[in-house]
């Protein structure tokens, strides 16, 4: 039994420290997809520490001998979604002022503002698509199994995605 | 354009994600905090009941033609004996700020106050209000629980059964929270929807009201029938309620995966409007999924309603077409928007309550200030993080201004009692901002919703525009504000 499976196996019957140290090194990756989802780095620290709590929470849903990272990266991407749909409402005067300090405090180029701003346009499906391939450096087959669809059809939304950002793609490699 | 290209291209635009060195300890950190509501599940029944609730509200028949006008029962049909509820100015029992996080800024007056409470070991949870339309239910909700999970196993139900439907929970001010669930209860033969919301974990579990199930318009510019491309698309619901605009159509051609939010649009001048709600969801139980029948699917998609007449194109595409329908729709009617107070104007100073303060302010103003109206005060969420704000009227040689304080979550998350850098302003009457900068704000005391907050406040402001001779004003001092519903929260 590989050292993942035993911790699998031990975090599945309900020991914490195991479940961190699998879920340890996969943070940076989860991190990096939650900013790639989410406009505000903090908001990506807080859904990442979400998510960790909720896949620790519904662990016993996880099938021992699969992988973890697309299951975790699955939820990563749910709780985006649920943070970008459900906005807290903010009575505070200032708070465009504060949207505006964070924006001018980012390096700013036309160019990529306006890519950033398409981006994030796109359907969530899309833009995880399109994060989990060009900014976490996935195969499709990875992709594909984060979004829980085939490796044809993780390609072929890439590809929508790619094309409702005008980059338009010349044909996707086969992995 | 390759790969490379490709990937330099989005790397560029999306930035450089820092790794945060505390993202490993705040992850372990949130695994010790257990679940507010002590349910171990309570994520995953959430996930599940809503899981539910989408497929199944999809497959329930739309009532569309059966809201009546009967008038209101604020109070019908309590489980428990409701304490009195405001009814002279509900913007004093449920804040305006609610209204507008859970889109109902429109139908103000259309929300049935409510005052039903409910209890745990650990707080207390009160229905404030509830508002139903033909494609929507909304409760309000005002918890010391301070968890949205609460919310999370929140199951609606009226006479026939429970309301199914795809649903969301959204935050208004500091403990106050709206579930709002996309789909419109039946209403009985007395012309009422006779509801029951059931909390888990909650003593009582259930509340029980009576609402008017609010009537709703339809759209005579979208037909019932029309072929996009290859798709053959039935409009089930294109209607106007007092707070959304609700289409619902069933696309026979299309698979769930086929479509998407953008599959249908509504631009006016200034963009394409947000959607408040979208699902969409296979038409048969997914384990009677074939070939023969995966390719229809159901879509409910939902509009904020704008509080003045909007032209807009309401756009459908996909099966390699697209059809748009040019629509307008009216400005809600006034008799559903109740007047707040200073509508269009900045609150009256003395539409808050006065405190006691000791801040000295030197330079642009050189006075003492020895007590004030706090019109901000506490700590609160946004996109960006969890902040704390402070702000208050001050009368100074006759002339009012406001002084506002309020933490940067992209410098310090606010994490309790402490001092944090703050953004500061100073507005005038005409809430012309005439000073601006960053001071040190030191919370000593954050009480919540129990009672008065304070702490302490020194920097800097310098002058913004021409307003003034002077280039600076300094504050120094130390500042009171009891939180409270007449209040803006951070």
């Amino acid at each position: 039994m590989s050292l993942a499976h035993a911790l699998v196996q031990d975090a599945l019957a309900g020991d914490e420290q195991a479940f961190v140290l699998l879920v340890e090194p996969l943070l940076p990756a989860a991190y990096r997809l939650a900013v790639g989802m989410l406009r505000s780095d903090s908001d990506a620290e807080d859904a990442v520490q979400e998510a960790v709590f909720k896949a620790w929470k519904n662990l016993g849903r996880f099938r021992a001998g699969s992988d973890l990272k697309p299951w975790l990266f699955t939820i990563v991407a749910n709780e985006c979604r649920t943070r970008r749909r459900n906005r807290w409402w903010n009575v505070l005067k200032g708070s465009d002022h504060l949207a505006g300090q964070i924006a001018s405090s980012a390096a700013f180029d036309p160019a990529s503002a306006d890519l950033r701003q398409a981006l994030y346009r796109l359907p969530h499906d899309q833009r995880l698509a399109l994060v989990l391939r060009y900014y976490l450096d996935l195969s499709f087959k990875d992709v594909a199994q984060t979004l829980g669809i085939s490796t044809k059809a993780a390609k072929a939304r890439t590809y929508r995605a790619l094309e409702r950002l005008r980059l338009s793609p010349e044909v996707l490699p086969d992995e | 354009m390759n790969e490379r290209q490709i990937r330099e291209r989005l790397r560029d635009a999306i930035g450089d994600a820092s790794y945060p060195p505390s993202l490993a300890t705040g992850a372990v950190a949130r695994l010790k905090r257990p679940s507010p509501e002590g349910h171990p599940r309570a994520l995953g029944l959430i996930a599940a009941v809503i899981t539910v609730a989408v497929i199944a509200a999809l497959m329930a028949p739309r009532l569309l033609g059966l809201q009546t006008t009967i008038t209101p029962r604020p109070h019908a049909a309590a489980t428990q004996a409701p304490t009195p509820s405001p009814t002279a100015d509900i913007f004093a029992w449920i804040p305006p700020g609610d209204f507008d996080a859970a889109g109902l800024s429109a139908a103000t007056a259309l929300v049935t106050p409510l005052n039903l409470e409910a209890t745990n070991g650990q707080g207390k949870i009160t229905l404030i209000g509830a508002y139903a339309d033909s494609a929507r239910t909304v409760l309000m909700f005002r918890t010391n629980l301070n968890s949205r999970l609460v919310m999370g196993v929140v199951s609606v139900g009226d006479d026939q059964g429970g309301i199914n439907g795809s649903s969301s929970v959204g935050g208004g001010l500091t403990g106050e929270y709206y579930y709002s669930l996309d789909a419109g209860p039946r209403p009985g033969p007395d012309g009422l929807a006779h509801l029951t919301a059931r909390i888990q974990g909650m003593t009582p579990e259930t509340f029980s009201f009576s609402l008017k199930v609010q009537p709703s318009v339809a759209i005579a510019a979208v037909p019932s029938q029309l072929n996009i491309g290859s798709w053959k698309v039935t409009i089930e619901a294109a209607e106007i309620t007092p707070s959304v605009i609700h289409i619902q159509a069933l696309i026979d051609g299309a698979s769930v995966s086929d479509t998407g939010p953008s599959t249908i649009s509504l631009v006016d001048g200034k963009g394409p409007a947000p959607l408040s709600a979208y699902s969409a969801a296979v038409t048969v139980p997914k384990q009677q999924l074939s070939a023969a029948n995966y390719k229809s699917t159901r879509m409910n998609a939902q509009w904020r309603r704008s509080t003045s007449t909007s032209t807009y194109q309401l756009t459908f595409t996909g099966g390699g077409g697209t059809q748009t329908f040019n629509l307008q729709v009216e400005a809600p009617d006034r008799s559903a928007m109740l007047p707040r107070k200073g509508e269009g104007l900045a609150p009256k100073p003395t539409d808050f309550p006065e405190a006691m303060e000791s801040l000295n302010l030197q330079g642009f103003l050189n006075t003492t200030i020895t007590s004030g109206r706090p019109n901000s005060c506490g700590a609160g969420g946004g996109s960006s993080g969890t902040m704390f704000a402070f702000g208050l009227y001050v009368l100074v040689d006759g002339t009012w201004y406001m002084l506002s304080f309020y933490t940067d979550p992209s410098v310090r998350q606010y994490g309790g009692p402490g001092t944090y850098p703050a953004r500061a302003q100073l507005y005038d009457a005409s809430s012309q901002r005439l000073y601006d900068g960053t001071v040190q704000l030191t919370i000593t005391k954050d009480a919540h919703r129990q009672g008065p907050n304070t702490g302490s406040v020194r920097g800097t402001l310098d002058q913004v525009g021409t307003a003034s001779q002077a280039p600076h004003l300094s504050v120094n001092g130390s500042w009171s504000c009891t939180p409270g519903t007449a209040l803006g929260p951070g």
